[in-house]
């Protein structure tokens, strides 16, 4: 191994227990074929609330090698959105990365270009903890997809993904820009998330801990010197994503529940508040179930039977399906390894149906 | 909603006080008070003890009231329901904490006993058997919270009873994501600035905003039914708010907290009585994949398992309000219960 890329394992290791919180440590990513790391900065951006700000930051790795068309513009990219929590590098976990970059795996590094940014407010990207604190825009999710459509194109010189993979709200915005730039990919997959209007029990949710935010009595208008601590104590107990049983497994008396519980604090401790105000906020524009028509790219959907945030139950899926020209809808079952929400992060479990989602798929433009 | 409670033969409310109660944690009142109503027909065995007591257990919310919502109640007491008001002695209390039962907010405020289940188990048992001289109860209902207690009934008074059916809970420890979430409401409380040990002169407002998100006791389709918008769900946020806004937050705090002994699970192979656990498949805090309840049930001698599958008529955990999900095994369970115990024969 190169000296740089002990250096970076060194850091990683360092880094460890900043990744422990989001359970699961990381492969060196460095390890991956073209491996890089760059910021794409948007200028005088303009925020769907209507406040601007001079300079939006959006920061990003790719891995992977790129094909390119007459005009020198890439026609091989996968863009990988990641969920709320963490950044891009999500993706870097062994659960996902070794399932799925190497050689003869499904999005085999030497094939594909491959996109992880991290997404607006979160990471290296803008934020509000950067400085302007209560004053960052309120951002939403068009505001989100439209900077990242900005940097793919814009920045990257992508003219065609063969692949848009969302998470959670990654899979929540793939279901936009499958609506929104219906030709600039062939295939569209989503991991745990609902084609509808925020609404019922996961608004209640998001919403509740938003307000709680807001109504902690040092938070301030987000103008605060000290984080706000009061919120936390609730949100520590919301363990939702994870299925119940896993927790139950962790947690099996009401000892190992509390110690669960004050390790969540403690790490929730470390995140500031107005970054945690303005991804729950975000959500509020969602509402993609009008333009599912507009979807050309062939789309798969899929979600766990345990996920608290997309209970099978509801029918919304099923419902906004029939809007969908190509669209597959899986739901994996329950299983000793399934991870309700959170099954998004093992790849193990949803390999296979990727699999033959991209056998299904049209042929790729012809790149050079 | 007023109950109408005329319409139930010798409908009474009436409250019991226990003197110089102490409780498990060492903490004393000199007078505990349990708030019940009764109805119905008791018998009597030869010492003049009531011998077709039917005691139902309330859950964490509301008090004993609940049992006469028209959802439990139209399907349960009438003539030739299973729970025949002409037949059965039915008692119903506020459960310790609630309603016009002992509670902080009645005066000690921070200073009131932090209660158990245990305390509160036992105190109810002294209810009946002191107060309403109950010598044997055909039956013990008891959902959520009191579905928890119906176990403890089971496994510390075992001869009491000929049956027991807990609804939406489960018989082990307070643990996993069941506890995480009531830890996180009881902690929201404690930091609430306003909070001060309990000894606040207006209620604490803070901690109601991430309480109201949590409605986890409801199926997640109804909620979806309920508010398939945003501006819907925002509405609901807005009303849970409002009634969280209404409520005393040590008498919650309180309440949250009266589980931490409750550990079931070693004594269940005590109970002799016959049982019948129903839970939901949508519940939230007892999901059916977790195992707990199959393991359990294991060491109980004369046990059986009902989990109903989501439909479009069932509430997840809250599904124990609505008889009509549950009352035909209650038919089958009081049909299989073999003959009453041998004095309310007589």
């Amino acid at each position: 191994m190169p000296l740089r890329f002990w250096l970076a394992a060194i850091m990683l290791a360092l880094a460890a227990p900043a990744f422990a919180q989001e359970g699961g440590g990381k492969v060196n990513p460095a390890d991956w074929p073209g491996y890089q790391t760059g910021d794409y900065v948007a200028r005088d951006y303009k925020f769907t609330d209507g406040q601007t700000m001079p300079e939006v930051k959006l920061h990003y790795r790719t891995i992977g090698t790129a094909k390119k068309n007459a005009s020198g513009e890439i026609v091989n990219g996968v863009l990988l959105l990641q969920g709320n929590t963490g950044t891009g590098d999500n993706w870097f976990r062994p659960t996902l990365a070794d399932e799925l970059f190497k050689p003869g795996q499904p999005l085999d590094a030497a094939k594909y270009f491959i996109i992880m940014p991290d997404a607006l407010g979160r990471g290296g990207s803008s934020k509000p903890s950067d400085g302007l604190k209560g004053n960052f825009p309120h951002y939403r999710y068009h505001d989100m997809v439209d900077l990242t459509h900005r940097l793919v194109t814009d920045g990257l010189k992508v003219a065609h993904l063969r692949l848009v993979i969302g998470s959670s709200l990654g899979c929540m915005q793939q279901f936009l820009w499958a609506e929104w730039y219906p030709d600039l990919m062939d295939g569209s997959v989503g991991l745990s998330c609902q084609p509808v209007e925020i609404s019922g029990r996961n608004y209640l949710l998001r919403h509740g801990a938003a307000e709680a935010i807001r109504h902690d009595p040092d938070w301030n208008n987000g103008n605060y010197d000290k984080n706000p601590a009061h919120y936390q104590y609730a949100s520590a107990g919301n363990d939702l994503p994870e299925s119940p049983a896993r927790i139950q497994e962790e947690a099996p008396t009401m000892a190992a529940a509390k110690a669960l519980y004050d390790k969540r604090l403690a790490q929730i401790q470390k995140r500031d508040a107005n970054d945690t105000l303005y991804e729950l906020e975000s959500i509020y524009d969602y509402s993609p179930e009008a333009d599912l028509p507009k979807i050309k790219a062939h789309l798969l959907l899929i979600n766990n039977v345990e996920d608290f945030a997309d209970p099978p139950t509801l029918g919304t899926v099923e419902r906004g399906f029939k809007k969908i020209a190509h669209g597959t809808y899986v739901l994996t079952p329950y299983g000793k390894d399934t991870h309700g929400h959170f099954s998004h992060y093992y790849a193990a479990l949803w390999k296979p149906y990727l699999v033959k989602f991209m056998a299904g798929l049209p042929p790729a433009p012809a790149g050079k | 909603m007023p109950v109408d409670t005329s319409r139930w033969p010798n409908y009474q409310e009436a409250d019991f006080i226990l003197r110089d109660y102490r409780f498990a944690s060492g903490e004393t009142l000199p007078e505990l008070k349990l708030h019940y109503r009764t109805m119905g027909v008791p018998r009597r065995d030869a010492a003049g003890k009531i011998v077709n007591g039917v005691l139902l257990l309330q859950g964490n919310t509301g008090t004993g009231e609940n049992w006469l919502r028209p959802s439990l109640a139209d399907h349960l007491y009438g003539p030739g329901q299973p729970l025949d008001a002409r037949n059965y002695f039915l008692i119903m209390q506020d459960a310790l904490g609630r309603g016009g039962s002992s509670k902080p907010s009645d005066g000690l405020r921070g200073a009131f006993p932090r209660y158990r289940y245990r305390d509160m188990v036992d105190s109810g048992y002294r209810l009946i058997t002191e107060g309403l001289g109950v010598g044997h109860l055909r039956l013990v209902i008891g959902s959520s919270m009191g579905g928890m207690h119906a176990w403890l009934w089971a496994e510390a008074y075992p001869d009491l009873m000929d049956g027991v059916i807990p609804i939406s809970c489960q018989p082990v420890q307070i643990s996993g994501r069941n506890w995480l979430g009531r830890r996180a409401q009881a902690e929201a409380i404690r930091h609430d600035p306003d909070w001060k040990g309990g000894f606040y002169e207006t209620n604490p407002r803070h901690y109601i905003y991430g309480a109201a998100g949590n409605f986890g006791t409801e199926s997640p389709t109804r909620i979806q039914e309920m508010a398939p918008t945003l501006a819907a769900a925002n509405e609901l946020y807005e009303k849970r708010l409002a009634e969280a806004a209404k409520g005393d937050a040590n008498n919650q705090l309180w309440a949250i907290e009266a589980i931490m002994d409750y550990d079931p699970e070693p004594g269940l192979d005590k109970i002799t009585a016959k049982v019948m656990l129903i839970n939901d498949q949508e519940d939230h805090a007892n999901p059916p994949e977790l195992g707990t309840v199959e393991r359990a049930m294991k060491r109980v001698k004369n046990g059986r398992y009902v989990l109903i599958p989501a439909g479009p008529d069932t509430h997840g955990h809250f599904s124990h309000f609505y008889a009509e999900l549950w009352k035909p095994y209650l038919i089958e369970f009081l049909a299989e219960l073999g003959p009453a115990h041998a004095a309310a024969a007589q």
